[in-house]
């Protein structure tokens, strides 16, 4: 199969996947958030099925049943239900105002193209948006977890970094070894639902969830 | 039989490995762990033993590859005459020790842990043998961290106790910081000679150092060994670890654990280094006179035994390093018929005071386990009680106070005979004068070792007991006796004979400086001709320990038998003590604070005395019901050195708490500003 051809599609699916990061930005209400990582989680899905086709590397399809399965299915679920479990204020709160949030995630996404430009050349073969896409969807997945007070807000930070180094891996690498991916997979999924789990219990043993309080640890 | 030696050498190590092993297979069952612990710990020294002096008398080396490798490295063992000397040096105190552990690690059946106490004993001796007997400088480090450790997790053997806890600390802070000297000095020496790193190739490459680099080396080496050795202004941590550490250890740590570090001093210098400017050796003895005098006077103010001996090693590693120092003068001159006799000196003191030493300290062991205490305020009358462990610790106490016929004397009258020298050696005013300046220091610190041992012997062992503890002591087991008798009679032995060593000490003179020591006479005779210029002999002087010690005898039957027959012996009377008719206690003697305060008035200026009294009136200002007093010396070193800087890196680190906010989302910004920081400047 000839790359060349699905460079405009897998780059305009890219673009869409770190759209989806935005999406999570502007949502001001858990449930909205939660849509918004199932939308990530499906277009990184179709993104691998795209790719599968344009490389003819089957193992791809069985990675994106896989991305579905677990990044637009269970984490989503778990993540759900622990919001339901904990939360009785489902709004979700940022240090930050969402017009600054905003300039600053546009800040980053400029960062990770500046910084990767000379990584992927224009004549290099490799897809030209995976990179920088990928590492603007670490950053913002890092800065989410800084910005934003909801402590299952941190979870999803940890999700989008997580596709961010899934999107590096697949759209770097024409399809990394199924292993490889199976791993990520198992420890994205493991990962969460240990946090999952987690933070229900510190809810029971101490009646919040604010990360706040671990101020009172310093020593 | 050359092969023979090589398997003596292999089972010296392999008995030690297979003793540790034992020993904490065996915890569950003490008495048998003890046996095959100290056992083993034994046998290897006997070995040990018979192999230094073997291969120093026939003059050979030995070349041992085992078929393993630490790190990539094999281990490859030589010994060469230097390393066939120390490694008699450890065996014979390796002997007496662990048959002295017999019936010491009894005391801890039930208490502590024997099986880890023996594990860690055998791997202690295992590593100083191995350490001396590296070829190379990587093995050097290796076992010398080894040995760091084995001797920190002995230090804090009896952890329960939180002072304990504390001495250890000090102790691998301190040996650690050392041993950053030594990496840096291996290192520079690594990088400036390319890529060997076996002590024999160092020595032809050195010559190509450049003064300077040699220089810093030197000093790194100083440094580094130096924390090990204990010298001041780096001995803080002797003090406090070796009362911490149990009795039989303390008499290793002291008694060969510090010499390890002299060991790897001349290595690096006379071997490695070679001959370098003048000022070394100045630098050397000063650090040594100002070692010796210091260690003799805090020791004078010690009460706890332990301490007080411990300060007496600082005195003794100024001692050797006075001869060692005098030794480096002469070699940058190339005078090595003179740097013999310094050398020789050096080396001899610090078989010497391991033999003494590890006598004293096993002595104070003995003495701990029968009163149970190591304040010797509270001890008294141990005499009578303990007939045996007071005779050797009295000759122990004679031999570290330099009086003949002891083997202290034969060897400080040699450090006195090389700085000696250096007064009538061509080497300008300074060093003519600094010589007899030095050696008058010398017997100043002899003069207040004797005051600190008639202090340490008479409070101790003489006179009433003063507590119940010293009341019920009993003499000490057997075998307890049996280590202490025999470096007892090494004292004496090598006192009378001192050219036992000194012959075994011709090889490595002949090894170092291509010198040997057949010039010092024979058994009856120690003989120095000290001042050869072009081939004649312009002064000589020597002494016959065995004629000194027949004047002695033959001075003490006539003393004995003129009174016998002249004097009011014929007819005494036995009678308590007249005591102006009040009952005689114990509160009426000498105490160890009051026999020593001329002394502490005497070196004030140095020694900082604090006093505190407190009275009690029931009718002030005449009628006194109680009167407290409370002296101490001022810790100068801790006040002046350590605290500042301690003080200095706690502030510092209390600036840097501001980061630790304990804002989870803080510490992820750390994280996210530095990745988009090298993101922009790193792409």
């Amino acid at each position: 199969m000839e790359m060349q051809n699905y460079q405009g599609l897998v780059n305009f699916l890219i673009e869409l996947v770190l759209a989806t990061v935005f999406l999570i930005i502007i949502a001001r209400r858990f449930n909205n958030v939660i849509m918004a990582v199932i939308i990530q989680g499906v277009l990184l899905g179709v993104l691998c099925i795209a790719l599968g086709w344009a490389t003819g590397n089957y193992e791809m399809y069985i990675a994106a049943l896989l991305t579905l399965v677990v990044k637009a299915g269970i984490i989503p679920f778990v993540l759900n239900k622990a919001v339901h479990k904990v939360a009785i204020n489902r709004a979700v709160e940022s240090f930050l105002s969402l017009k600054l949030m905003f300039l600053f995630a546009f800040c980053l996404v400029f960062t990770s193209y500046l910084a990767t430009g000379q990584v992927i050349g224009n004549g290099s073969g490799l897809i030209h948006e995976a990179l920088p896409a990928a590492i603007s969807m670490m950053l913002i997945g890092l800065f989410l977890m800084i910005n934003l007070k909801f402590p299952i807000m941190q979870i999803v930070g940890l999700v989008v970094i997580e596709n961010g180094i899934f999107l590096a891996g697949i759209g770097t690498t024409h399809g990394m070894p199924l292993v490889v991916e199976l791993g990520i997979f198992m420890d994205i999924l493991v990962g969460v639902l240990i946090m999952g789990v987690l933070v229900f219990q510190i809810n029971r043993s101490f009646d919040t969830i604010d990360t706040k309080n671990l101020r009172n640890l310093r020593g | 039989m050359p092969v023979s030696d090589e398997l003596l050498f292999v089972f010296m190590l392999g008995s030690l490995l297979l003793g540790a092993i034992l020993s904490y297979v065996l915890q569950k069952k003490p008495h048998i762990s003890i046996l095959m612990g100290y056992s083993f710990a034994s046998l290897a020294s006997l070995s040990g033993i018979i192999l230094g002096p073997t291969l120093l008398l026939s003059e050979r080396s030995l070349e041992i590859i085992l078929p393993w490798s630490i790190f990539g490295t094999a281990l490859q063992f030589s010994v060469d005459p230097l390393t066939a000397f120390f490694i008699t040096v450890i065996s014979v105190l390796g002997l007496s020790a662990s048959i002295f552990s017999y019936g010491y690690a009894r005391a801890y059946i039930g208490k502590q842990n024997v099986g880890v106490l023996g594990l860690f004993y055998n791997l202690f001796i295992l590593s100083m043998l191995a350490l001396v007997s590296s070829s190379n400088t990587f093995m050097f480090l290796f076992f010398w961290e080894i040995m760091s450790l084995v001797s920190y997790f002995l230090v804090v053997f009896e952890h329960q106790d939180s002072r304990v806890r504390r001495a250890g600390f000090i102790y691998i802070v301190m040996t650690h910081i050392g041993t950053a000297f030594l990496i840096i000095a291996f290192l520079l020496l690594y990088k400036e000679t390319g890529s060997y790193l076996l002590f024999s190739q160092y020595a032809g490459i050195s010559q190509n150092l450049s003064p300077t680099m040699k220089s810093v080396i030197f000093i790194l080496v100083t440094l580094g060994f130096g924390t090990k050795a204990g010298i001041v202004p780096l001995h803080i941590w002797l003090p406090k670890a070796h009362p911490a550490a149990p009795s039989n250890v303390s008499a290793l740590m002291s008694g060969i654990m510090l010499k390890t570090a002299i060991y790897g001093f001349i290595r690096i210098t006379f071997g490695v280094l070679g001959t370098g400017p003048l000022w070394w050796g100045v630098l050397i003895l000063i650090i040594g006179a100002v070692s010796a005098l210091l260690g003799v006077m805090y020791a004078l103010m010690e009460h706890d035994i332990k301490r007080l001996l411990a300060y007496h090693s600082v005195e003794n590693i100024g001692i050797i390093l006075l001869g060692i120092g005098s030794a480096l003068i002469f070699v940058s001159d190339g005078r090595h018929h003179l740097a013999m006799i310094g050398l020789t000196a050096g080396l001899f003191h610090t078989f010497n005071h391991a033999v003494f030493k590890g006598l004293l300290f096993l002595g104070a062991g003995a003495v701990h386990y029968a009163t149970h205490t190591r304040d010797i305020e509270e001890m008294g009358g141990l005499l009578k009680r303990m007939p045996w462990t007071g005779f050797f610790f009295l000759i122990g106490s004679i031999s570290i106070s330099a009086i003949p016929p002891f083997n202290g004397f034969a060897s400080e009258w040699m450090t006195f005979q090389s700085l000696l020298g250096l007064g009538t050696a061509n080497l300008g005013a300074g060093i003519n004068i600094m010589g007899p300046v030095l050696a008058a220091a010398l017997a100043l610190t002899g003069a207040l070792a004797a005051a600190c041992f008639v202090k340490a012997f008479g409070i101790m062992f003489l006179a009433l007991p003063r507590s119940t503890k010293a009341e019920k002591a009993k003499e000490v087991p057997r075998t307890m006796l049996v280590g202490m008798g025999l470096l007892a009679s090494l004292c004496f032995l090598f006192g009378v004979v001192p050219s036992l060593v000194i012959d075994l000490l011709s090889p490595v003179t002949a090894s170092l400086l291509s010198v040997v020591t057949i010039q010092m006479g024979g058994y009856r005779w120690l003989a120095i001709t000290s001042l050869i210029e072009q081939g004649t002999v312009l002064g000589a002087t020597s002494i016959s320990p065995v004629i000194i010690l027949t004047v002695l005898m033959l001075s003490a039957l006539s003393v004995y038998l003129i009174f016998n027959r002249f004097g009011k012996f014929r007819n005494t009377r036995i009678d308590e003590t007249w005591n102006c008719g009040v009952a005689q206690t114990s509160n009426m003697e000498y105490t160890a604070t009051s026999f020593s305060k001329p002394i502490r008035i005497m070196f004030r200026a140095i020694l900082r005395p604090t006093r505190k009294i407190e009275k009690e009136y029931v009718l002030k200002p005449y009628f006194t019901s109680r009167i407290k007093y409370k002296g101490g010396i001022k810790p100068f070193f801790e006040d002046t050195l350590y605290r500042p800087q301690f003080k200095f890196f706690l502030k510092l680190a209390n600036k840097f708490t501001v980061l630790q906010s304990g804002s989870i989302q803080l510490y992820l910004s750390y994280i996210f500003v530095t990745l988009v920081v090298l993101l922009i400047f790193a792409r």
